[in-house]
């Protein structure tokens, strides 16, 4: 007893994210019910569940996007529902978008440059003036944004406008964005969709490097071999509410979870 | 994380706007955006040296007029690109920071200084200077304030608004009569001078206009080219995108906001000072229109685009004006002028320039710049 | 007291016009989500057509032309038609190719189409105001309009003819679009154009028919206005036309019950004002823009409007 008690308190400390009873509702139509959610450090947490189960708008809703209805978010120790958008990423969470939202006409160094931007604090007077200080700035931000485009495989693409990278390319530039904003968490919104096996197993593998590069993963996929391959915990929503959280083949075979997506009767 | 080479592939044109080319041609360099082809900057350094010679090889005052009219235009169609074609906000009332700069500098010299003081004005020559500053920074002040009530509001009802605004504008100039003398306007606004030389002659107005155009567009070029430069960009390509990138588009849009609006300030000032009278009748909607068609057919976005326009469009134009055809029928300009962005949208959204792309970096200053990457480009010849 | 009740008697009544306009814009705002410039130029051009029709000869480029001498209700109604049709015509060349580019382009077209008109008037028509005949049916012997007094306020016969008219049109045009198969595609292509297509809607038939009565409209006020003040010149519709577009957003963009309220409102809203403010005739001008900042920062679905949320 006392161990466990023990162990789950100093669980819940590790916890980098966490929701209490987070609802999101747009006019009567309540998406969120309610959610308990929380990530841990280094975790990749897995959230599935059928369409229009409010995946995306738990995402929404913790990253700033939509203000949530009721319910409180606390990252980091820092309680953030209802924050902007910019605000919280630069307090350290990151995402990508289910369709992919890149800035079109820039090339793909300058989209991950801009996921720099609130690392670095160059005044427009420094700017104008491209004094050493600011010429060093964004020296760093060239750099590492460079480096990010190594690290996801883009690198010698840099030149080119976003819109015309293939569409594998576009997902992995969108987390090298995500990644450029040096968050302590990334979610992932579909980050597998359309993409064919050698370019999901590729994706796999840069999943879990960025875990292991000290990350906290939340990843949302309706691609069963990438969730249950990367994944230490599943989440499972459905019209809204978790139905089910734990280990990939617990909840695999959670016969909840399978009514969710089949239907009764399956 | 992987190690990167130095020697990066990732840029396919090697730029020469940095290091030892940059120190040759400076202005050129910072126009260029992305600043590659040595045909560009060999372009530019002919323009800048058309400008700076062709005054004295012309005769008459109506070249130097029109050429004056012109390093306007260029600056407020370069101003106003800052927040149409990098932002993507569509502002329609434009005109209003001009004005306000404008009347910023002639109330202070004429209503304050003459009037209330009755001061002699010679002694206050350096104040048009520190005026283009102020003024300029009045006028952003004014951008702020107007940008503010258009930050939750989707564009076209932006558009609206910030229309609303300009005309709002013009009609307190017109209407409040104390300040601005409504539709007589306030004249008496001093010539440019330094110490006792007078900028009374058109040439040397007009160099004066010319100067503060190339200071203006160089610091356009680098506040653009910058960290702040990409925030605008992909505030304009996808904003829910850049707010989740950590970039606070409300701020953002205001800071855009205000610098167009600083360099229309700052250019209303000089053309006070270059007329020494304004009316509310110079501010019209109509201008804002003006300015935004040559942003439109030069091409947003980048930034030759406006200067071209302005360069093509008020060129043309003023040297048609004395055409007697054109003096009959002055509609025919409005004509064109709807036609060509009708025409434009339609066929060439563009515009003439559009398809140069801004390379949205500062590029390294010789200082920094390691020998390695100077030999790359120095190898690759352009 | 007198005052206000013919303040609002004239308010009432330019706010029929606005409202007329207003409807124009709301509807063709509702589809395609265009602001329509042109519509001020085409109250315009609503206004010299109905002159046009109504005069023995007029200056047309400087030339005398001999015209059909017809009587305003005559005139009126062809200067619909053939306003409705240049609305069609504008749309199909200057917004349809458009219609998938960004909205900053279709704006700018506008804009463009906008100038151009106010311009083309002007190298038709002259520049200078063009007299509005007077209307034998609202005149007097001794060329003033019909009016009659209740108390001390005055009301032209005409002026009645405007409110009238006005209210009779928006029902017709509610009924059209409650009752009637098109109205019901136009209902349906507001919501959703590309359901409604698959639906088998032809998206685009709808939209010009969207563009030939809000251009109809247009042109109606313009008409009417003319009979009101009594003249008519290339610039005059610029300022309504704005107006007329803050009209529609105060009631509700997209709601056509909404740009009538709206309109309504905001004649009354400046009558009184000009009136009644200090100043207030000086910056009469400024009200509507005041009304539409005020509108869009606080409630920016208008009056009528439903509250849409912001974000896609």
């Amino acid at each position: 007893m006392v161990a466990t008690a023990a162990a789950a308190v100093s669980a819940r400390t590790e916890r980098l994210l966490e929701t209490t009873r987070l609802v999101k509702a747009f006019g009567g139509l309540v998406a969120v019910n309610k959610v308990d959610f929380h990530a841990s450090e280094n975790e990749i947490v897995g959230l599935i569940g059928p369409n229009g189960a409010g995946k995306t708008t738990l995402f929404n809703a913790i990253t700033g996007v939509y203000p949530p209805t009721s319910g409180a978010i606390v990252f980091k120790g820092h309680a953030i529902a209802g924050m902007l958008p910019s605000k919280v990423t630069k307090l350290g969470i990151a995402r990508t978008f289910q369709n992919i939202r890149l800035f079109n006409e820039m090339t793909a160094l300058e989209n991950v440059m801009v996921g720099q931007h609130c690392r670095s604090h160059t005044s427009m007077l420094r700017i104008i003036a491209r004094t050493p200080g600011a010429m060093r700035a964004e020296r760093a931000i060239r750099d590492k944004s460079m480096e990010l485009l190594d690290y996801v495989g883009l690198g010698g693409h840099g030149a080119e406008l976003a819109k015309n990278l293939p569409y594998g390319s576009q997902r992995r530039l969108e987390i090298a964005r995500a990644l450029a904003t040096e968050p302590s968490l990334i979610f992932l919104d579909e980050p597998a969709a359309g993409m064919n096996p050698q370019e999901t197993a590729a994706l796999m593998g840069l999943i879990r490097r960025i875990r292991d590069g000290g990350m906290t993963i939340i990843l949302i996929e309706h691609d069963m071999k990438v969730v249950m391959g990367t994944s230490d915990r599943v989440v499972v929503l459905d019209h809204g509410e978790k139905i089910a959280e734990g280990p990939p083949q617990q909840v695999r075979s959670d016969p909840k979870v399978i009514e969710a997506y089949l239907g009764k009767g399956a | 994380m992987a190690r990167t080479p130095k020697d990066n592939q990732t840029d396919a044109q090697p730029s020469g706007s940095s290091g030892y080319r940059a120190k040759l041609n400076p202005i050129a360099a910072a126009l260029t955006g992305d600043g590659s082809t040595r045909s560009t900057r060999i372009l530019l350094a002919v323009l800048l040296a058309i400008a700076i010679i062709l005054p004295f090889l012309v005769g008459s005052n109506r070249w130097i007029t029109l050429m004056t009219v012109v390093v306007i235009y260029v600056v407020l169609a370069s101003g106003l690109n800052i927040v149409v074609g990098f932002t993507g906000l569509l502002d329609l009332g434009y005109v209003a920071f001009y004005a306000i700069g404008a009347y910023y500098t002639a109330i202070i010299f004429n209503n304050v200084l003459k009037v209330k003081y009755g001061v002699d004005l010679d002694a206050f020559w350096w104040l048009t200077w520190i005026n283009f500053v102020v003024g300029g920074l009045v006028a952003a002040l004014a951008g702020v304030l107007i940008g503010y009530p258009t930050l939750r509001v989707r564009g076209d009802y932006l558009a609206i608004m910030t229309l609303g605004f300009g005309e709002i504008i013009r009609i307190l100039a017109l209407n409040w009569v104390g300040l601005t003398r409504g539709p007589s306007g306030i004249s008496g606004i001093p010539q440019p001078a330094i110490l006792s030389y007078h900028f009374t002659t058109q040439k040397s107005l007009y160099f004066v206009g010319l100067a503060l155009a190339l200071v203006s567009l160089w610091a356009i070029s680098r506040i653009v080219r910058s960290r702040i430069g990409r925030a605008w960009t992909a505030i304009r390509e996808d904003e829910v995108a850049a707010e989740a990138m950590g970039i606070h588009t409300s701020r953002y849009k205001l800071l855009s906001y205000a610098t167009g609006a600083f360099f229309a300030g700052a250019m209303g000032v000089f053309f006070g000072h270059y007329l020494n009278y304004i009316s509310p009748s110079s501010f019209m909607l109509m201008e804002s229109f003006l300015i935004l068609s040559l942003v439109v057919l030069g091409g947003m976005g980048n930034l030759a685009g406006p200067v071209l326009g302005a360069i093509v469009w008020m060129g043309l134009q003023e040297w048609l004006r004395d055409v007697p055809f054109i003096q009959l029928h002055p509609e025919t300009r409005g004509i064109a002028m709807g036609l060509v962005l009708v025409l434009l949208m339609v066929f060439r959204p563009q515009g003439l320039l559009g398809s140069m792309r801004v390379k949205l970096e500062m590029r390294p200053g010789s200082k920094d710049e390691s020998e390695h990457e100077r030999q790359v480009w120095s190898d690759a010849g352009s | 007291m007198s005052q206000l009740a013919q303040q609002l008697v004239n308010g009432l009544m330019i706010g029929c016009l606005y409202a007329l306009i207003a409807v124009g814009y709301t509807m063709v705002y509702g589809i395609i989500e265009l602001i329509n410039f042109a519509f001020g130029e085409l109250f315009m051009f609503g206004a010299f057509i109905t002159i046009m029709m109504m005069s023995p000869d007029i200056s047309l480029f400087g030339q005398t032309v001999s015209m059909p001498h017809l009587n305003f209700f005559l005139a009126i109604i062809i200067a619909m038609v053939v306003v409705g049709i240049m609305g069609v015509v504008i749309e199909r060349l200057a917004y349809r190719p458009l219609r998938n580019a960004p909205r900053l382009a279709a704006l700018i077209s506008a804009i463009g189409v906008s100038i151009l008109l106010q311009n083309v008037a002007q190298a038709i028509f002259g520049s200078q105001q063009v007299p509005f005949p007077d209307i034998p049916l609202f005149t007097t012997a001794l060329g003033a309009p019909k009016a009659f007094s209740v108390g001390s306020v005055e009301i032209t016969y005409f002026q009645v003819f405007v409110v009238v008219i006005t209210v009779t049109a928006m029902l017709l045009l509610n009924l059209f679009v409650q009752r009637t198969r098109m109205g019901r595609a136009m209902r349906a292509s507001a919501q959703d154009k590309s359901t409604a297509a698959l639906m088998g809607v032809n998206v685009n038939k709808v939209i010009a028919v969207t563009f030939l009565i809000g251009s109809a409209m247009g042109a109606l006020a313009g008409g009417l206005y003319g009979g009101v003040y009594h003249s008519a010149w290339p610039l005059m519709g610029f300022n309504p036309g704005l107006k007329a577009f803050i009209a529609a957003v105060l009631g509700g963009i997209g709601n056509i019950p909404g740009a009538f309220l709206g309109g309504l409102l905001l004649g009354v809203i400046e009558a009184l004002g000009s009136a009644y403010l200090p100043l207030g005739s000086q910056y009469r001008d400024a009200i509507a823009f005041v009304i539409l900042i005020l509108i869009l920062s606080f409630r920016p679905s208008g009056l009528l409007g439903s509250t849409v949320s912001q974000k896609a």
